[in-house]
């Protein structure tokens, strides 16, 4: 079974004003992610590993400042198990 | 070696035989870091994300320099080959198998690459399965090297391909035993048509590429084939008596020339033979025919590079192409110079056996509605 992937906002918001920043959560595919670890590498502010070598993620909103790191974290994924999401303010 | 600095083949030759070999080892570069990624290998000092980035900008480099190869072989002209051809397989006059296993592994390539690009937008079901397509890809594009490289029987372009198939060989083997035994059938097949696949090499290779004759049963055109012989012609058709020079208005002619025959061996059974003629009472009085190939026992060459220029005595060079057909020392080629303009040239030649000097008529007639 392949369901559509979620829908990705990292281009959408990149050329946006600050102000949408603030609104976007990063997020993992529990069941797509197979603890590759490279999130963790690249955003550690925001993504540690559990002792398997699962993300567990903060669910902060992405500020601007690491927009472009969490950007690259969710497109470097192998299996695209990492995404942004906007969240309804 | 060749008699002089102008009888070397075109520098696009060179590009695309470099190209090609570069691209070979970063294809192999980039399978064996894909498969390093797919098995998470640790290297020290090293973080994931950067063999990661590794593996995807040396594919990127490995497209790169496909995309020269085919441009420069286009763009030298000595195979008959289309812009088409580049993409649609099987289709070429030039070693149509051979070119076309190429041609299929650069399909693949690209499909592998654009979905790559995109593959946030397409998914990833759609982009593994694509990426798969790689294992295909790559021993097409090896064999595709053997088949039709100028440079596949040297020891060193040997020795090239032998290591990018052992490493290649190797990683697919460890690619298929991670995550063993998980899709045990489609493992299995990965790692016997890993193992057959360098033991069918060694079969084919001393009597495909490697063998005798190769160009000629690899598909190459008879008529870059055709034996352009030191040896007596056999032409009776070849004008015994210099004939009388004509010409017309358009620049076409009709002279007497006469000239001289160098055959020089070249490394690994290459030949070169050197046409220079000068014809009688002509602007264009210099015509330089030049035919490389595999030399056939008994004097003469399987042509597989020619080039041909005419042009005055203080610009030679000012018409130049290829060889377009050989019939025993009758030679026909075409030419394009300045702004478009061409001529075809037909020269028709007697070569007494055992000497150098070639007697003979020259016929050009001017390319009408040229460009």
């Amino acid at each position: 079974m392949s369901s559509r992937p979620p829908r990705i906002l990292a281009r959408f918001v990149a050329g946006a004003p600050g102000g949408f920043a603030s609104r976007v959560k990063l997020r993992v595919n529990p069941i797509r992610c197979t603890a590759h670890g490279l999130c963790s590498e690249l955003l550690p502010e925001r993504v540690s590993l559990d002792e398997w070598g699962y993300p567990v993620i903060d669910g902060t909103p992405i500020s601007n400042d690491l927009m472009a790191d969490a950007r690259r974290a969710a497109n470097a994924c192998p299996t695209l198990a990492l995404f942004l999401e906007r969240v309804e303010a | 070696m060749p008699a002089t600095a102008a009888t070397t083949p075109s520098a696009y030759w060179y590009v695309t035989r470099g190209t090609g070999t570069a691209a070979l080892v970063l294809l192999t570069l980039s399978v064996a870091l894909g498969i390093a990624n797919v098995r998470r290998t640790e290297i020290e000092g090293v973080p994931r994300f950067v063999l990661n980035s590794v593996h995807r900008n040396v594919s990127l480099l490995a497209v790169t320099f496909l995309a020269l190869h085919i441009v420069t072989t286009l763009l030298d002209g000595f195979a008959p080959i289309s812009v088409l051809d580049v993409f649609l397989p099987f289709k070429s006059s030039y070693r149509p198998i051979w070119l076309g296993l190429g041609v299929v592994a650069f399909d693949l390539m690209i499909a592998i690459t654009v979905t790559s690009l995109l593959r946030l937008r397409l998914g990833y079901e759609a982009w593994r399965v694509t990426h798969w397509l790689a294992y295909v890809s790559w021993p097409l594009a090896l064999v595709h090297g053997f088949g039709t490289g100028t440079d596949a029987k040297t020891g060193w372009m040997l020795a090239v391909s032998g290591v990018c198939v052992v490493v290649v060989v190797i990683a697919v083997m460890l690619r298929a035993i991670a995550g063993w035994p998980a899709h045990l059938v489609a493992r299995v097949s990965a790692i016997g048509a890993a193992a057959v696949f360098p033991i069918g090499l060694v079969a084919w290779l001393p009597g495909g590429p490697l063998g005798e004759g190769w160009a000629k049963r690899a598909g190459t055109p008879s008529y870059l084939l055709a034996r352009a012989s030191g040896a007596p012609a056999a032409s009776p058709s070849s004008p015994a008596a210099a004939p009388a020079a004509s010409r017309s208005s358009n620049g076409s002619f009709t002279a007497p020339a006469t000239g001289q025959v160098r055959q020089a061996q070249l490394a690994r059974g290459m030949t070169l033979v050197d046409i220079s003629l000068a014809i009688g009472n002509e602007h264009l009085s210099n015509l330089h025919i030049r035919l490389r190939g595999e030399a056939i026992a008994g004097g003469g060459v399987e042509m597989t590079t020619s080039r041909v220029t005419l042009g005055p005595a203080a610009n030679p060079d000012e018409y130049s192409g290829r060889v377009t057909a050989l019939q025993g020392t009758d030679i026909q080629a075409s030419l394009t110079g300045p702004s478009g303009s061409g001529f075809t040239v037909l020269a028709r030649m007697q070569i007494a056996a055992g000497s150098s000097t070639a007697n003979g008529t020259v016929t050009a007639t001017a390319l009408a509605g040229a460009r």
